[in-house]
């Protein structure tokens, strides 16, 4: 079947007339900009593009809710990019809710509610700024040659760092740091540092990584 | 309800039907084969008269297998979608499941009787049947082709991979064929068989096959035939429905996931 069939196929199983079906079809299509591909066979497509018509035949009759089960696994960036913004554009012009599931962190911070679903339960929930707010203010990112005695040095201030090799990760909760003094305070002793606001993947990995843990990284 | 998804997964068998062009010419070769070779052969046994008195019995015989192998691989094709994920998208449509076994077996249909409507031209052709011949047989036809579907529609709902396709194969298609009147009259068989013949519904559709043929000896009256045909046709339908819809959304997932554990 060509992906057109493919999609009127679909479209009729929602009781689309054909009309309805072959305008949609061509939004679609035109979103993902496959629609010159539209009488080519399915298995003509790429990876990606594939994913892209299976998510444009989820969404052909407006459904109110979207499943997408970690919808850009195995896919390179610009198709994830195209995905993401067709799922976004669904949201905010439909109004459409999605449910996702992802292991790439960063494509949940758009979602208005995260949770955490470790070994089946549960594990933290909320807005994905509470979530990061709570966390900490700033996340301060070191790489060294020595890690240990940097790690011992400032364990003190901002507590036990999460260590990777010559990386160490610190969590600052503290709002009034002063990067620069520290900067020159710690000198030649560091190859690299760099302070920025945290994000979900130094959630996930403080909460479920933390060096009180057990140092798993 | 509405008719446009029955519309759709009809459309679907009917364009896959003349796509697979190979697959619609090599349905008229099995036929051909059983008239010309099989015909031929048991012939050669008999005398004079009755060489071409057996063609004529087989006329009836053969267009039934025709519709029997059409409309059940047809039914058969349940189970694919199964395999495939486009059962998927039929069972999450907001439309009854009992109505995705009963588009099926209506394609089923179809496609049987396209292929018995090509067969009949080319026996037209050969000059083995009159148009009369021909016309009159359509009707039967259509109720041997739906029991069939129906035949077909409940092994498939009870089958959950076509891994089982070849015991379908040998356990179903070929007893229903042999046991049935399509290639030699019934009534001379030893008992145990000719009880078989006789809980063999697509034996009526033979019968009424061969109603529809001058001087072909018939086994039961055209009434009896088409009653059990229908009778038939309703209650397999009606028990294929319901165990498909008993069905849940997921349960063709799991079972691959079982499999390849």
């Amino acid at each position: 079947m060509s992906i057109d069939e493919n999609l009127q196929f679909a479209a009729a199983m929602y009781n689309l007339t054909p009309r309805e079906a072959n305008e949609r079809i061509d939004e679609l299509l035109t979103v993902f900009g496959l629609q010159e591909k539209r009488k080519k066979k399915l298995i003509a497509l790429s990876g990606g593009q594939r994913r892209a018509v299976d998510i444009a035949r989820g969404v052909l009759h407006k459904p109110k809710v979207l499943f997408l089960d970690e919808p850009t696994i195995g896919l390179d960036l610009p198709n994830r990019r195209s995905i993401w913004r067709f799922v976004e554009q669904l949201r905010r012009e439909e109004g459409m809710t999605v449910f996702l599931t992802t292991h790439y962190l960063e494509e949940a911070a758009a979602c208005d509610h995260v949770d955490f679903i470790q070994q089946g339960k549960l594990q933290l929930g909320g807005a994905p700024a509470d979530l990061t707010q709570q966390l900490a203010a700033n996340i301060l990112e070191i790489r060294t040659p020595n890690p240990d005695a940097i790690s011992a040095q400032l364990a003190p201030l901002f507590g036990i760092p999460i260590c990777e090799d010559e990386d160490l990760s610190f969590k600052i909760s503290a709002n009034d740091v002063d990067f620069y003094e520290l900067q020159k305070i710690l000198g030649d002793t560091i190859s690299s540092m760099q302070w920025r606001k945290p994000n979900l993947n130094d959630v996930y990995l403080w909460t479920f990584c933390s060096p009180q843990q057990g140092d798993v990284i | 309800m509405s008719w446009r998804p029955v519309k759709a997964v009809v459309g679907r068998e009917m364009s896959k039907l003349f796509r697979q062009r190979a697959r619609l010419i090599s349905s008229m070769v099995r036929p051909m084969i059983w008239l010309l070779v099989i015909g031929s052969g048991v012939g050669s046994m008999l005398q004079g008269n009755q060489q071409q008195d057996y063609l004529t019995f087989l006329v009836p015989g053969i267009l039934a297998m025709t519709l029997l192998f059409a409309a059940l691989l047809s039914a058969l094709t349940l189970v694919y979608d199964k395999e495939f994920g486009v059962m998927r998208m039929m069972m999450i449509a907001p439309i009854p499941h009992y109505w995705i076994v009963l588009s099926k077996l209506i394609a089923a249909t179809l496609t049987a009787m396209v292929q018995a409507t090509l067969l009949l031209i080319l026996l037209l052709v050969l000059g083995l049947v009159s148009i009369k011949i021909a016309v009159s047989l359509l009707l039967p036809a259509v109720l041997t082709a739906i029991c069939c579907a129906a035949i077909g529609g409940l092994i498939a709902v009870y089958s959950k991979s076509i891994d089982n396709f070849a015991v379908i194969m040998n356990f179903f298609i070929f007893p229903v064929f042999f046991l049935s009147g399509a290639l030699y009259p019934v009534n001379q068989l030893p008992n145990y068989l000719h009880y078989m013949v006789l809980v063999n519904p697509f034996s009526y559709g033979v019968d009424l096959l061969k109603h529809a043929v001058p001087n072909v000896a018939t086994d039961f009256s055209v009434m009896t035939d088409i009653v059990v045909l229908l009778g038939f046709s309703v209650t397999a339908i009606v028990i294929a429905c319901w165990q498909f819809s008993r069905e849940s959304v997921h349960e063709p997932l799991f079972h691959r996931v079982n499999k390849r554990s």
